[in-house]
């Protein structure tokens, strides 16, 4: 068996340019594969990542999905979830850990003579809880905060360091909103991209009762970030959101909701979605090329077939079966594609962190990508590989050695 | 190509492809027209040696691997360090020891019959075909070539041999003369030629004209 290997090696030594140009095609289609997959698991990586920087076992009430006049609204579009929802969601829903109304308002926010155009958003003292978010310092708003509607706020990374500089504590100090004194009880952590792409830390967090008060004057809300116990508990409490809710807004059955509860899950299969696209395309392209590598082989091996017909006149001549020719110029085939498919192995991993780096497009190369590019290479080798070596092994011998 | 060759080789043919043209050539009891490729395969790596005109070497593979080669397919295998004791063996016995590692071009002509006839000998075959064997090959060359073939024959071992040189025939046993595709004669050689002796009266010769030069 090492027998076999030696000699092949050795035949494809000896047309060594040749072999690396046959082997070319295999090299642009494992590298493509590779590349290819590790941009689909990166993208995948980059998402879950995002989705998961939201919080644990997040639910987000959306309102919105009105039709009017035929013109069909974005989610959260229209604002239509009540104080009364929320109150409602709080007492009857079972199995949350956390829950807080979200009202948004763009505006200016001045702190000395530093300003920035921020998201304010007004929450409740459960959102930090809900979404997963910790304190750099400082401390959270309370329940009393929220009541009463104090001028207090909380500040994301971002603006903080945009007002204030970078790395310096502005728990204590007043940032102006709307005119507005707020004091900023605390410094929130960097939480770094949300899912579409936007900085989740250039936000400054509001009790809402004094966002709705004394900013917006709005009375009803965008959204509710819900957390669930635990990840088992997360259909469940879709279910008791969506009915509790429909109820509440005396939606008649067949009609559609005017909200949307969506999961992490969901929102994170969304993005996915394109990123499969992605890959299927990649890989299509990749396909194409394997293909085109494997006629090189075997065009190059049935070149191969016929210079060396009076080499294969002696094998037989000395007693080599058909088989054994078979074998030969199949594993010559198959060392062709395998280091054609290790060297392709070799450019991905060298291509794909490069892609990261110079057009800071994430990717991931997974052992399975790997493993597969393998056996894929293996297989091309064979059935490309099959024909010539047929040829080969059909040779009559008394022909083969007379041949010029 | 000559008809003797093409005679030796529609023999061999029927050997090695089974291709019935002579029908019940019977070889170690076996009758070659019934078998099949593989069978027919398997006779040639075990049974029959062949020694071609044009040595039919592998290029670029040295001496040593080309009188492996046929070790590479006997059923069942043999061992890689059985393979180059045995293959040694057949070179030593061809008086090539000493050129195992050399390829079929840093090689001479009948170097490089040498070494084929060593392929040849390795499996132990009871039959050793040999078409033209010195047609490439200076006389003096010839002479040793034949030498060979005679220390085997005297061993036991069956030669047959295509030539249409008349004074290489004459190394052998028994001549057929064939024609046309007949067989014009076929009698035992009476004045047969002895190779030692040969080499030794063409040394003498030598000598003789190296003195008178």
């Amino acid at each position: 068996m090492f027998a076999v290997f030696k000699i092949a090696l050795r035949a494809l030594r000896r047309n060594i340019l040749r072999s690396f140009l046959t082997m070319l095609g295999i090299i642009v289609g494992i590298s493509a594969v590779i590349v290819g997959v590790s941009m689909g698991a990166g993208a995948k990586a980059e998402v879950d990542k995002r989705i998961a920087s939201m919080g644990n076992n997040l639910l987000t009430v959306m309102s919105g999905n009105m039709t009017r006049g035929g013109v069909r609204g974005g989610f959260g579009m229209a604002p239509n979830l009540t104080p009364g929802d929320y109150e409602a969601i709080r007492k009857e829903v079972s199995s949350i850990t956390a829950i807080s109304p979200e009202a948004r308002v763009q505006s200016q926010i001045a702190a000395g003579n530093q300003n920035s155009f921020v998201q304010v958003s007004g929450v409740s003292a459960e959102y930090l809880t809900a979404r997963s978010w910790g304190l750099r310092s400082g401390d959270n708003f309370t329940e009393v905060d929220v009541r009463n509607a104090n001028k207090v706020c909380l500040i994301g990374a971002t603006t903080a360091k945009t007002l204030f500089g970078e790395n310096i504590d502005p728990v204590g100090q007043v940032v102006r909103i709307k005119n507005a004194p707020f004091t900023i009880v605390g410094w929130l952590e960097a939480k770094g991209s949300g899912s579409f792409g936007q900085d989740q830390d250039d936000v400054v967090l509001l009790p809402y009762t004094a966002v709705m008060k004394k900013l917006s004057g709005d009375t009803k809300f965008r959204s509710f970030s819900v957390q669930a116990e635990s990840p088992g508990s997360v259909p469940d409490v879709q279910a008791q959101l969506t009915s509790l809710l429909r109820q509440r807004h005396q939606i008649a059955d067949g009609k559609d909701d005017d909200f949307m509860v969506r999961t992490q899950q969901e929102t994170s299969d969304f993005f996915n979605a394109n990123n499969r696209i992605m890959t299927i395309i990649i890989s299509y392209f990749a396909g194409i090329s394997l293909v085109v590598g494997g006629i090189g082989i075997m065009n190059i091996m049935l070149v191969s077939v016929t210079e060396r017909t009076r080499e294969i006149g002696i094998r037989l001549a000395v007693g080599a079966r058909s088989r054994d020719v078979m074998r030969q110029f199949l594993t010559e085939a198959v060392m062709l594609s395998l280091m054609g498919g290790a060297m392709g192995i070799g450019t991905g991993f060298w291509l794909a962190p490069m892609l990261t780096k110079i057009a800071q497009f994430p990717t991931l190369i997974s052992n399975s990508s790997v493993i597969m590019a393998f056996t894929v290479s293996a297989i091309i080798g064979i059935v490309f590989g099959f024909f010539p070596a047929l040829k080969a092994a059909r040779l009559d011998p008394i022909d083969a050695l007379r041949y010029e | 190509m000559s008809t003797p060759v093409i005679q030796l080789e529609d023999f061999c043919k029927t050997y090695i492809s089974g291709e019935v043209q002579v029908h019940a050539v019977r070889l170690d009891g076996v009758n070659v027209g019934e078998l099949n490729r593989d069978e027919l395969a398997d006779l040639r790596n075990q049974k029959i040696g062949f020694v071609f005109q044009g040595f039919n070497l592998l290029e670029r593979t040295t001496a040593l691997e080309n009188v492996e080669l046929p070790m590479l397919y006997c059923r069942p295998g043999v061992r890689t360090r059985t393979q180059r004791e045995r293959a040694e063996k057949a070179l030593a016995l061809v008086s090539l020891a000493d050129r195992s590692d050399h390829t079929p071009s840093q090689l001479s002509g009948g170097q490089q019959q040498r070494v084929a006839i060593a392929r040849a000998l390795v499996n132990e075959p009871k039959l050793l075909l040999a078409d033209e064997p010195t047609g490439n090959l200076d006389s003096r060359t010839s002479i040793e070539i034949m030498g060979i073939f005679q220390q085997l024959n005297e061993q036991g071992m069956t030669v047959i041999m295509v030539t249409h040189e008349l004074d290489i025939a004459r190394y052998c046993r028994r001549v057929v003369v064939m024609r046309d595709g007949l067989i014009r004669s076929d009698e035992a050689v009476n004045d047969r030629l002895h190779a030692a002796e040969e080499l030794a009266r063409l040394d003498a010769e030598q000598k003789a004209i190296q003195l008178t030069a």
